[in-house]
């Protein structure tokens, strides 16, 4: 990987979900040895799927934290261990609560002789609906109004923050930080953007940010708005249509504040104009380094309604907190490519895309398909995959329970008391709880809800990666799993024979003579060792070639 | 002499007995796992058993008829009794430490 500084902004609603991918792959250590810069960027800061990556980050630093105090937050960047990347959380979102609209907003509904031509100007590219409806739940796919208004609002931010100083909104100075630490590491900075390009804030925001941090630093720097201040190589996910929602019913449209809602109907559309624009812009193509195309095939999206009592299209909020998908995890490896690729095109954009097997309706997804020869995926997802699954299920970690103590202590029982009352409750508590946001977690009526992973397995038909029997639903089933036969590879198969709790001393068995390097541990806390010493042992027991 | 081999016969089988019966408990998970003191409970109820269950057998069934060798097998008898516990006990903390972190390992 280089040595480029790392930064990645998720927009909108599809953004956060590739951001939960994206994390979820530092946690399975993906990213050795990096920090990286996450700033999440959404009109609307209710959002489900925003609040789930915000908590994943916080989790994920919690875990890292060496301890516990602010100072320490993130811990350190490690190599050959899970949770090696450390990362740091930025948050930005334009205050668009309390009824604002465009009109409000730019002042255009204040009818004067110094307004009148802006108001024909506005008149002119938007129509009366576009102008007056509730700015709260986003830009509801009118991407040229989101793009105008995205862009002042980050021209906002810095001209308060440059006013104000610390009396500016704390989510303005964190974005101007952002927007320092990237332009200050010149050409080494490395920025990958995540949203789709057929909805809302994601596809408004994707064309205009280069534009909108560069004319941000210049105006907060005195320096003049056309200086080239902005040095960064620029990659995004140009992702298009793969899911739908309830189209909106007449009567809501009726609403003021809703006379513009997003129709998934016009998805298809929105992602044919979307790809000739990216196709053909100049400002796009000389901007950014890498565009990676991710589709779906049309006709066959996922329908994030399905099965919800919805009287009305949800356009925001706490509400829509939708599952992860497949093409987001794919978003994610493309910004695992961009960041590790060592040469880039000198003048114009590269459009990269990569196809998958797909036949009868059905996909076979395959290591390959998402990093190529990388033994790093092949030993890492599953191994995630077996210490959370002997968590969960055989420690009892789904249930409820803190799952951690039951490794320590069946160590304890073998002699090993390395890790015997040295972290603490919340550490083993926090470890345990990313598991379930991992895997799944039973609830207090003893259903099992999906986590990530196996959200991604359940947004399509076919084969992914693992055999289909590690995503069974029925805890019936799942308790059942060998979570050491996951692997098609003979020499890989550790668990041949053996039940949960042989597995689970093999694996402890297999651990305590397990040694840890010291760039494995920078901060050497306990917690710290123990995953790295979880991570060396089935890194042995999977044996991958 | 028999009896003394009889009696370290004996104890091996008692001791494999053990071991399959702790080989048969099922790892527990979760924290404050059980297996480990149900092995080591059956270890030490066959450590009980074999030496009563040896002399009882013993001395229904291995007494010798003629008196002059009955009171020299019933001096033998304890002793016999005895080392077929001790090397119970001895073979026990051997084989659990051969196999330290497998099940037999919960025995000491």
């Amino acid at each position: 990987m280089s040595q480029d500084k790392l930064f990645v902004i998720g927009i909108g609603g599809t953004g956060m979900r590739c951001l939960e991918s994206f994390v979820h792959m530092c946690a399975m250590g993906m990213f050795d040895n990096k920090e990286i810069n996450i700033l999440t960027l959404d009109t609307d800061q209710e959002n489900g799927n925003l609040k789930r990556v915000w908590d994943l980050i916080d989790l994920y630093n919690r875990i890292k934290n060496p301890t516990g105090s602010d100072a320490d937050a993130g811990g350190k960047p490690s190599s050959n261990t899970f949770f090696s990347a450390k990362l740091n959380l930025s948050k930005y979102w334009p205050s668009y609560s309390g009824g604002v609209n465009y009109q409000s907003l730019s002042n255009v509904s204040i009818q004067s002789d110094e307004t009148k031509e802006n108001i024909d100007l506005a008149s002119l590219f938007l129509d009366s609906s576009a102008q007056t409806f509730d700015l709260a739940h986003g830009y509801r796919a009118q991407t040229h109004l989101g793009s105008q208004l995205m862009y002042h609002s980050i021209i906002d931010a810095a001209k308060n923050v440059k006013s104000k100083g610390n009396g500016a909104q704390s989510q303005e100075r964190e974005l101007l930080k952002y927007i320092e630490d990237l332009i200050k590491v010149k050409s080494q900075a490395r920025v990958f953007i995540f949203g789709s390009v057929f909805g809302g804030t994601g596809a408004s925001s994707i064309p205009v940010i280069p534009a909108a941090f560069e004319s941000a630093y210049n105006l907060f720097k005195d320096l003049p708005l056309e200086s080239k201040s902005v040095e960064a190589k620029f990659g995004a996910s140009l992702l298009t249509e793969y899911f739908k929602f309830k189209s909106p019913t007449d009567a809501q449209k009726k609403e003021k504040k809703n006379a513009v809602v997003a129709d998934a109907s016009y998805f298809t559309l929105n992602s044919q104009a979307a790809l000739q624009f990216y196709q053909n812009d100049p400002t796009v193509k000389s901007t950014y380094k890498c565009l990676y195309n991710v589709g779906w095939p049309v006709g066959d999206v996922t329908d994030f309604s399905k099965n919800k009592n919805e009287a009305e299209t949800i356009t925001g909020g706490a509400a829509q907190k939708n599952p992860c998908h497949v093409t987001e995890l794919l978003c994610a490896f493309a910004a695992h490519d961009f960041f590790n690729r060592q040469q880039f095109e000198d003048k114009e954009a590269d459009y990269l895309f990569r196809t998958v097997q797909h036949d009868n309706n059905s996909f076979n997804f395959d290591f390959k398909d998402f990093a190529g020869d990388s033994k790093q995926f092949k030993n890492a997802l599953p191994g995630l995959y077996s210490i959370a699954y002997l968590t969960l299920v055989f420690h009892q970690g789904a249930e409820n329970k803190e799952g951690m103590s039951g490794w320590i202590d069946r160590m304890v029982k073998m002699k090993y008391k390395e890790y015997e009352n040295v972290i603490d409750e919340q550490s083993k508590k926090d470890i345990t709880d990313y598991f379930k946001s991992f895997l799944f977690y039973k609830d207090s009526s003893g259903n099992v809800n999906d986590g990530w992973l196996y959200q991604i397995k359940n947004s399509f038909n076919g084969h992914f990666i693992l055999p289909n029997t590690a995503f069974a639903r029925e805890w019936s089933s799942i308790v059942k799993i060998n979570a050491g036969e996951l692997l098609e590879d003979d020499i890989s198969r550790w668990g041949r024979k053996k039940d949960a709790g042989e597995c689970a001393n093999r694996f402890v068995d297999e651990f305590i003579a397990m040694q840890i390097k010291s760039e494995q541990v920078p901060t050497g806390v306990p917690k710290e060792k123990l995953l790295a010493q979880l991570f060396n042992t089935i890194t042995k027991l999977q044996n991958i070639n | 002499m028999s009896t003394y081999i009889l009696s370290v016969i004996f104890a091996a089988v008692v001791l494999l007995l053990a071991a399959l019966i702790s080989n048969a408990i099922k790892f527990e998970g979760g924290a404050k796992p059980k297996d480990p003191g149900k092995r080591k409970m059956w270890f030490w109820i066959f450590a009980i058993l074999n030496p009563v269950i040896f002399y009882v057998v013993a001395a229904f069934a291995m007494a010798p008829v003629n008196k002059g060798e009955l009171e020299q097998w019933k001096d033998s008898l304890p002793i016999a009794v005895g080392v077929g516990f001790v090397v119970y006990i001895v073979l026990g903390f051997v084989l659990s430490k051969v196999f330290k972190n497998g099940k037999l390992g919960n025995w000491f």
